[in-house]
């Protein structure tokens, strides 16, 4: 597993002297650890900025409190406005969100893709472009299939799903199993995060990497770009040629809209909105170090998907203040119980604006009929799962909302979920600045590089063109290669 | 006043959430209290004014309906105020019951 110490050289920990770069990064997610990692290996110089702190993964334990506080922005506490508040959380550390998710891997869907090259002419966006490109990427993580016991409450959902007749799936991860198992057979191995895979292999070819560094903007003069930076208080300028914005779906257009730089930026930001439910089960379905749960159920996608949550006691008792009266069933039943969800494909328009003085963005989700409707289908659906799963009670978060006991009960449930009293959240954030040759609504080019904007590139989830269903951050690496790779065999 | 009132609420929400069936229930809610003004300190910079002057605002309005303020009532009136706000129909007023309760909930629940 590799440490930050190993690549003390290669990090800034104070300003730097020097004070030119040919390439910049903004962001070292998985589009920016891709973007740094493919300029450094084909000679070229690059300096990746980070915001975050450098974290190594075992430096704090994954879906905690401290997690919380020190690898998430604004310590997990980010909403998106709206008719319905939806709480979504991003990473902010090294590596970004990929060092805070599951891990969950899915290619891009067909008909996501083939509506991309319809609605926003995104050039080379076929199967057959593209296939390459998945394929570097699921090498380069170790993409893989857990090979041990798999967590009970991920199972349930399973067998749910084939006691109704629908179709679920067991998602692989980025994740190298070492072929080890624990004493109750879970597979032991290391998850492929940036700080494993991209993030070395960029310091190893030469890359630099400065974390807890805030750009503030970018100013274009004499082609070249400025970039005006902040690292613990103190600010500086740093310049360079060629600069690829990656600072995920939200900070990516804050920078450029703080910059004054491009058009149609953060105009249709999209999420995938996502309403929970706790299950009580009759025998034991969940245990201290449970794991990821891998299944879902894409049986009616795309209107709406269904999988497993992290189900850890916290996690399990936060979900039940939606139900003050069952809340001490965590005390004394957690282990059969877990916390499962129900995700709709985005439908609304959001945006995110910059806001004079502030340094954090104003977010906004507007929330359409249509997603209310499938969301509370989609719960009405994962409810019956989970009744034909063997669950005795739900408790969907809704806050008053009663505990659901039988399929009679959840047929009372409101053909739309209610706006005042609906617990949405959402980790999948993406279309703030989309790309391809339909100028009338795309930011950038079909590689990234922002339309009328000459040096200026984005690298990140915030190019897709639209939601896509499933876990993004397989399409946000797979593309990420394929536009860098462009950029490297067009530009000297 | 702010770290009288996130005091007082860390305390009142801990005390419900505190005990673990077979455990101590735990005595003392610093470290939610800590937490809670961390995270506030931690959230979108143009959220937090209007946050603390909120919390200012709980704090201080039980002064007109109980005569003291929030932190300084028994805890069978702060947990009716609490309800009281939780469940009021102003979304305001049941995001910012959530905000604490959901914190101190995660806090207190990461400690066992």
């Amino acid at each position: 597993m590799y440490n930050k110490t190993q690549f003390s050289d290669q990090l800034y920990t104070t300003i730097p002297a020097r004070r030119h770069y040919d390439h910049i990064v903004i962001g070292s997610g998985p589009g920016g650890a891709i973007t740094g990692c493919m300029l450094a290996e084909a000679g070229r110089d690059v300096l990746v900025l980070e915001e975050g702190g450098y974290f190594d993964l075992d430096d704090i334990e994954p879906f905690s409190i401290e997690e919380m506080k020190h690898k998430y922005r604004n310590g997990g506490l980010t909403l998106a406005f709206g008719k319905i508040k939806i709480n979504y959380v991003e990473g902010k550390c090294v590596g970004g969100g990929s060092e805070v998710n599951s891990g969950l891997y899915h290619r891009t869907p067909k008909d996501v893709l083939a509506a991309w090259r319809n609605d926003f002419q995104l050039k080379d966006a076929d199967e057959e472009s593209l296939e390459p490109f998945f394929q570097q990427c699921e090498k380069d993580v170790c993409i893989s299939y857990n090979p041990g016991v798999l967590s009970k409450a991920s199972l349930k959902l399973a067998e749910g799903a084939e006691k109704k007749g629908w179709s679920q799936q067991e998602v692989p991860r980025w994740f190298s199993y070492s072929g080890k198992m624990d004493a109750e057979g879970q597979a032991e191995g290391v998850k492929m995060s940036m700080t494993q895979t991209y993030l070395p292999r960029m310091m190893k070819a030469g890359g630099r990497l400065m974390p807890q560094t805030r750009v503030l903007k970018i100013v274009q003069t004499g082609g070249h770009q400025v970039i005006h930076c902040e690292h613990q208080g103190q600010r500086f300028d740093l310049t360079c040629k060629h600069c690829f914005v990656c600072a995920g779906a939200v900070q990516t257009p804050q920078i450029l809209h703080k910059s004054g730089l491009g058009k149609h930026i953060g105009e249709r930001f999209l999420l995938h909105p996502t309403i929970k439910v706790t299950a009580l089960f009759k025998e034991e379905v969940n245990r201290e170090s449970m794991g990821v749960p891998v299944h879902q159920v894409k049986e009616f996608a795309p209107r709406f998907s269904f999988g497993c949550s992290i189900s850890t006691p916290p996690y399990l008792a936060m979900a039940m203040t939606d139900h003050p009266n069952s809340a001490e069933l965590v005390n004394t039943v957690w282990k059969k119980m877990a916390i499962y969800y129900a995700m709709t494909n985005a439908a609304g328009k959001g945006a995110v604006k910059a806001l004079p003085v502030y340094k954090d963005p104003l977010v906004q989700y507007g929330i359409t009929q249509e997603e209310k409707q499938h969301l509370a289908e989609g719960l009405k659906k994962l409810c019956e799962l989970l009744f034909a799963a063997g669950a005795e009670v739900l408790y969907p978060s809704i806050a008053g909302s009663s505990p659901l006991h039988s399929m009679e009960d959840v047929n009372k449930l409101p053909a739309s979920i209610p706006a005042a009293t609906s617990n949405l959240m959402t980790i999948h954030l993406f279309s703030s600045c989309p790309m391809g040759e339909n100028r009338h609504v795309c930011a950038t080019d079909s590689y990234g590089k922002l339309h009328g904007v000459e040096g200026l590139y984005i690298n990140d989830a915030s190019l897709l063109p639209t939601a896509l269903g499933v876990n993004p951050q397989g399409t946000v690496m797979a593309f990420a290669l394929r536009n860098i790779d462009h950029f490297i065999k067009h530009t000297s | 006043m702010i770290r009288a009132t996130v005091t007082a609420m860390a305390w009142q929400l801990g005390r419900s959430k505190g005990t673990v069936a077979g455990k101590m229930p735990l005595q003392t809610f610093d470290a939610e209290t800590v937490f809670l003004l961390q995270q506030m300190n931690q959230m979108p910079d143009y959220l937090r004014f209007p946050f603390k002057m909120v919390t200012l605002f709980y704090g201080l309005h039980t002064i007109l309906t109980h005569g003291k303020p929030f932190h300084a009532l028994q805890p069978q009136q702060r947990d009716a105020v609490i309800r009281k706000w939780k469940h009021a129909k102003i979304s305001f007023m049941s995001t910012f019951i959530r905000f604490f309760e959901g914190l101190v909930t995660v806090h207190v629940y990461s400690r066992q």
